[in-house]
């Protein structure tokens, strides 16, 4: 369970005009579901997101992920949290260059063992590349390499999924394609899609949205929030 | 192979990590060699020098009208641990050599010794005549080290003298007649003379010892404090060798430490650079959830990697060259260099040590400025 509470963050604090990225932002996300995070450009999507990821420690407030407050956390252990039970999409794949696209799913795992290998390829067949695992990446398609991302952030079998406009660089067909995949896979995790494009957003099980730091409303589609 | 281990990164990056392998390799190189060089011809020198008093003590008087008391004759052949007291008619300083070792040269007097003596001397010295004979008394004959014998072109039966090398300063002509092999070098003539052994032994004498460890009859004679005494023995020549190798210590380590920083410096900037373009991959590795202990880690195995390896191929590179110099250059020139010494081989361990360490010091202050959001820039 992912518990956000009277989260505010603000930036350039002491000085004259403060912006508030988010403000009074209050959000329980439980079970394995499709969230929507929705908002025009500047809205503090990305920030709730990374706010949530634990990446970015809010100005006041908690975030509380299975009870346990993410900003207490020493790095090393929020670091440890986000290797077991986070995965990351972020909008450009960032993919290891010098490495194949079978290493680069693997690294979270940093695993050379055949039972490895053989979830990667498999997680790869399934996001319809597996013929390219011995690819480097400049030699795929950007649709291609944000599959790769992907599976990198499926590997480690993550509880809780972040994908920060994780389509924005594809086409609508792959788009669509990336979207449909993960619609499978939201039976095993927590997915948060943070995008401006509502098309993507049609598996989704709840949809926020947001406006100015404010959450404006929450559209609960096939379930309750 | 592991995704993050420093093969996967090595075997992808190879002309990045290049120009520190090579650096590395030509640091290794030069340090070890000159080491090997440095040292290897002290080696030398100390085989006419430390070694002839390693187990033996020479002594004699400098003022011919005061002989080498008969308590001091009495007190070194009393001695347990003394075997082998033999005259010594001295140095003669008329029959010399320059031997030139790869790393300097020094000069060598002649040892003058009865010829019935000469034979308990390569004993106690562990000399092997590889060829000859043994000079006779008063013969005007010559034994010399094979090395000798090799760096002025010389075999059994020629005839040396002044005119032979500009390097012999020899005030007669001598016939070679022996060759000897050893860790000892020592040119030995039998000018005795018409003296007497007896009186020669009040001249100067030799003695060897049963266990060289235990040379407590020198300080003995040394405590006596009698002027005329000169005694040539470990402690002495030691101490002289010891002066001459510090200064020569300081050039080494001068060196080394010159080397060092220089490659400090220029692999450090390289690596920054290397580091720069691997921003990313390290800031995603980061976002993922991996420590910066780990990261920081990661870096350092890839760095002390590429040096181990430079380190290797080096060592390597120095013991061929130097074996081939030995072959072609040096051995048939009487001189040698060994291809491994314990020393310098742990100096050249120092470059990968401190070089992957001090090298990714500004790489390593880039980490905590990693984050997902140096991704987004």
């Amino acid at each position: 369970m992912l518990k956000i509470d009277n989260t505010n963050l603000i930036y350039d604090i002491g000085k004259e005009v403060q912006t508030y990225a988010l403000k009074n932002i209050n959000l329980t996300l439980e079970g394995n579901r499709m969230i929507g995070v929705m908002g025009p450009s500047g809205s503090g999507k990305s920030s709730l997101l990374y706010v949530m990821a634990g990446l970015k420690i809010p100005t006041s407030g908690t975030i509380t992920y299975n009870n346990t407050d993410l900003s207490k956390l020493t790095p090393k252990k929020a670091a440890e949290l986000r290797l077991k039970d986070f995965g990351f999409i972020f909008q450009r794949h960032f993919l290891i260059d010098y490495m194949t696209v079978l290493e680069n799913v693997l690294t979270p795992i940093n695993s050379d063992s055949m039972e490895g290998k053989l979830k990667a390829l498999n997680l790869l067949e399934r996001l319809k590349i597996g013929h390219l695992a011995n690819k480097k990446p400049f030699q795929l398609s950007g649709g291609q390499r944000q599959r790769v991302a992907i599976a990198r952030a499926l590997i480690n079998d993550p509880k809780v999924i972040f994908a920060d406009e994780l389509t924005a660089a594809l086409d609508h067909k792959s788009a669509k394609e990336v979207m449909d995949f993960l619609d499978e896979y939201k039976r095993k995790a927590l997915i948060i899609v943070v995008t401006h494009d509502p098309s993507i957003l049609e598996n989704a099980d709840d949809i926020v949205n947001i406006r100015d730091g404010v959450i404006v409303t929450v559209d609960s589609l096939k379930g309750v929030v | 192979m592991k995704p993050l281990s420093s093969y996967t990164y090595i075997k992808s990056n190879s002309k990045k990590v290049l120009p520190s392998f090579i650096c590395t390799i030509i640091s290794v190189f030069l340090i070890y060699l000159f080491g090997l060089l440095l040292f290897g011809s002290l080696a030398d020198i100390d085989k006419s020098s430390t070694n002839v008093v390693s187990k033996s003590t020479i002594l004699y008087t400098n003022d011919k009208s005061k002989p080498i008391s008969d308590k001091i004759i009495s007190d070194i052949k009393s001695d347990p641990n003394v075997k082998d007291v033999i005259p010594f008619l001295g140095m003669n300083n008329n029959t010399s050599f320059n031997y030139s070792a790869v790393f300097g040269s020094s000069s060598i007097d002649s040892f003058i010794f009865y010829s019935e003596d000469v034979g308990k001397i390569l004993k106690n010295f562990n000399l092997k005549l590889v060829s000859g004979t043994i000079p006779k008394d008063n013969a005007d004959e010559i034994l010399l080290p094979l090395e000798f014998t090799k760096q002025y072109k010389l075999k059994l039966g020629d005839y040396l003298n002044n005119v032979s090398s500009p390097d012999i300063h020899f005030n007669k002509t001598y016939k070679l007649v022996g060759i000897t092999k050893g860790e000892v070098w020592i040119p030995i003539v039998c000018d005795v003379g018409v003296i007497t052994r007896e009186d020669a032994l009040k001249v100067g004498m030799g003695f060897f010892f049963k266990d060289g460890t235990n040379m407590g009859i020198n300080d003995k004679i040394i405590a006596l404090k009698e002027k005329n005494i000169i005694i040539l023995d470990y402690k002495s020549i030691k101490e002289i060798m010891d002066q001459t190798q510090a200064s020569i210590n300081v050039l080494y380590i001068f060196l080394d430490i010159i080397i060092l920083l220089v490659l400090c410096i220029s692999l450090g900037n390289l690596n920054y650079i290397v580091f720069l373009g691997r921003k990313n991959e390290f800031a995603i590795m980061s976002t993922i959830g991996f420590t910066e202990s780990k990261l920081r880690r990661k870096l350092f195995i890839e760095n002390t990697t590429v040096c181990l390896i430079g380190f290797i191929v080096g060592i390597g590179l120095t013991t061929l060259t130097t074996e081939l110099l030995n072959i072609a250059v040096w051995q048939p020139n009487g001189q040698h260099i060994p291809v491994f010494r314990l020393d310098s081989f742990c100096v050249a361990l120092i470059i990968p040590a401190i070089v992957s360490l001090f090298s990714m010091v500004s790489s390593v202050r880039e980490f905590n400025k990693l984050s997902y959001e140096s991704l987004c820039n």
